[in-house]
């Protein structure tokens, strides 16, 4: 093939790369635009309007100062539209739901408002649990609502978390004593909670909640505190990068190897303080990052402690990792592909029995938060089915009555552990 | 769909981008209608020199404009329209390749095939065939910053918003893709003074 038509001679372009590149350019400016071979705003607009009417509503959609003559014959033609695209919106939901317990794409859009609403009522009341469930001094009774008291501080922060998570910013009433009591448990060298087994993911949590609040000034003076938790968590960084139950220097006496469920705890404390400005300043956020992204099999799965790694739910893990690079690591270069990769990762483990209709809080928690994190497209059609399932599915299960009311019941392997106030924080934290 | 009727032409005065977008998020679709009609040309361009099948490039469009009417709250002004249309498009673009993979591959054995014996007068216009298949054949990594900057017509800053890149790698990329290019309609690159 040869670029037969230039400005200048054939041969010299041939010996002159700067000649031939121009010509290269010149041709693809020559390349005629491909355009629509039918007008697309009436489709667009009738679209929006047959997916979305509730919205319509609700913002008070308007259409410009247009005669009636002008749009009796668009109307008509937009209404013949909208009755076509509906009749086929209705037979494809009814082929789904007879193939498949789900509603169908258009159907999902149509019942986002509705949802959206639902969901708000669902975290108010389960804000409401919470409020109602905190003594004087901030706490939770965590052995009294199911839960181990050992791991109160983990348990205790995400509680805080979750009450904070949908307060207007300013209302310190509830998270300022809940913080202090997180702080009044901290150790000379920065660590929060107990030095048991789970010390890292106690610490973890805990930091993350303090940093919240720290941001949203409930706890500004004791801003030095939050600081040495941050610290502790760059000393208990492994040399890999990763973060094990334990700090490096306990683990390598216990052989603990770092995880990317804990890890993405720390990850996440780390990357908050970088949006406070504290910076990275020796790289354990970098590091921590590219041990995640060390995790990643080539579909984008991760694994728990290498790639291929699942000695549990591999959906979490790669949620958890996602997490981690999509809100950690964002703004940081290099790590595009691979927070692409793991999303596709995760929208194909999302296609999987079970994931819609069994109870798990914590994988419920990370795949929802992981998807609210990304930047805008965040998924596909199918992907956003999916994930409006799990939504229904948290919401539906919330208790609705008696002294409950606003919780979860305790229901998934971790029940035994964390109890209720496990359940209800993060069920109410994977609420949209 | 053959049923769309004439669009009735727009009498307000021409608007920018952003103070139709800010209309559309205040609630007047007929300025979002006035986005469409103003892009959508545009879009399909896109779409078609990004190598999607003739029949679902104004699919594609619809979607995009459907996508950033419900993300229309997310948009800041503060970047240009367009930057968020093609971040958009490219989104619905990246959904359907995943959906059609093995459908696009089937077409695009189709076009490396036989493509101009299905155009007539396809000697006459063989440049532009070259310029288009050496395009087509183009790695997707190179092929859509060259589509963005060189045929859509953002800057190398907006290209690398869309494609979530640095800018350097935008530049080296469109060098890269101009050298292919050069190489695929010249043939191999070789010495002319070796030749003799």
């Amino acid at each position: 093939m040869t670029l037969k038509a230039t400005s200048r001679p054939e041969a010299q372009a041939g010996r002159d790369p700067d000649a031939a590149t121009q010509a290269v350019r010149a041709a693809l400016a020559q390349l005629p635009p491909l355009r629509p071979t039918r007008d697309l705003v009436p489709e667009v607009l009738a679209r929006i309007r047959q997916e979305a009417p509730a919205t319509a509503g609700r913002f008070g959609l308007r259409s410009g100062p247009a005669p009636w003559r002008t749009w009796l014959p668009r109307l008509a033609a937009l209404l013949a539209i909208v009755l076509g695209v509906d009749l086929a919106v209705r037979r494809h939901v009814e082929r789904k739901q007879a193939t498949r317990d789900r509603p169908s794409a258009s159907a999902t859009e149509a019942r986002s408002v509705r949802e959206d609403r639902e969901s708000r009522t669902a975290k108010r009341l389960a804000q409401a649990w919470l409020t109602s469930h905190q003594d004087d001094e901030g706490r939770w009774d965590v052995a009294g609502l199911g839960g181990r008291a050992e791991h109160a501080t983990a348990l205790n922060a995400l509680a805080l978390m979750a009450l904070m998570a949908d307060l207007p910013p300013g209302s310190h009433a509830t998270v300022r004593p809940g913080a202090l009591a997180l702080l009044a448990a901290q150790q000379p060298d920065g660590r929060l909670g107990s030095p048991g087994a789970f010390a890292m993911y106690e610490h973890g949590i805990a930091t993350v909640a303090l940093l919240r609040a720290l941001e949203r000034g409930a706890i500004a003076e004791r801003e030095s505190d939050v600081r040495r938790a941050v610290r502790f968590i760059r000393s208990a960084q492994t040399p890999a990068g990763g973060w094990g139950y334990e700090p490096h220097d306990r683990a390598a006496a216990t052989g603990a190897q770092p995880n990317a469920s804990v890890s993405a705890w720390q990850i996440e404390a780390l990357g908050i303080a970088r949006h406070l400005g504290w910076g990275d300043p020796e790289g354990h956020l970098r590091r921590g990052l590219f041990w995640i992204t060390q995790l990643a099999d080539a579909q984008g799965t991760v694994g728990y402690q290498a790639p291929s790694d699942y000695p549990s739910a591999r959906l979490s893990t790669t949620a958890a990792g996602l997490f981690s690079l999509a809100s950690a690591g964002r703004g940081l270069d290099g790590l595009e592909g691979v927070t692409s990769r793991m999303a596709q990762g995760l929208a194909g483990l999302l296609d999987q029995p079970g994931v819609a209709s069994d109870a798990n809080p914590y994988r419920d928690f990370f795949v929802l938060r992981a998807i609210a994190a990304l930047p805008p497209p965040t998924c596909s059609i199918e992907t956003r089915r999916i994930l409006a399932d799990v939504v229904q599915r948290v919401r539906q299960t919330q208790v609705q009555q008696g002294e409950h009311r606003g919780s979860w019941d305790p229901r998934d392997r971790y029940a035994r552990l964390g109890g209720r106030l496990y359940s209800t924080s993060l069920s109410a934290m994977a609420l949209p | 769909m053959s049923i769309a009727p004439p669009n009735p032409p727009h009498t307000a005065p021409p608007a920018r981008d952003h103070e139709l977008m800010q209309r559309t998020v205040d609630g007047d679709l007929e300025a979002f209608g006035g986005l469409v009609e103003r892009h959508q040309g545009a879009l399909v361009n896109y779409f078609g020199r990004c190598g999607v099948y003739t029949g679902e490039r104004e699919d594609l469009a619809q979607e995009t404009f459907v996508r950033i009417y419900r993300y229309r709250n997310r948009y800041r002004p503060t970047a240009q329209f367009t930057t968020f249309l093609y971040l958009v498009a490219r989104q619905v673009r990246i959904d359907l390749l995943r959906r059609t993979e093995r459908r696009r591959r089937l077409y695009d054995q189709f076009q490396q095939s036989a493509p101009q014996a299905a155009v007539p007068g396809a000697v006459e216009r063989g440049e532009r065939l070259d310029i288009e298949q050496a395009l087509a054949a183009l790695d997707e990594t190179f092929r859509e910053v060259v589509v963005l900057v060189l045929l859509q017509g953002l800057k190398h800053r907006e290209a690398a918003e869309v494609l979530a890149i640095p800018i350097g790698t935008v530049k080296s990329r469109l060098n890269t893709a101009l050298q292919r290019l050069r190489e695929t309609v010249q043939g191999p690159k070789h010495d002319p003074e070796s030749d003799e």
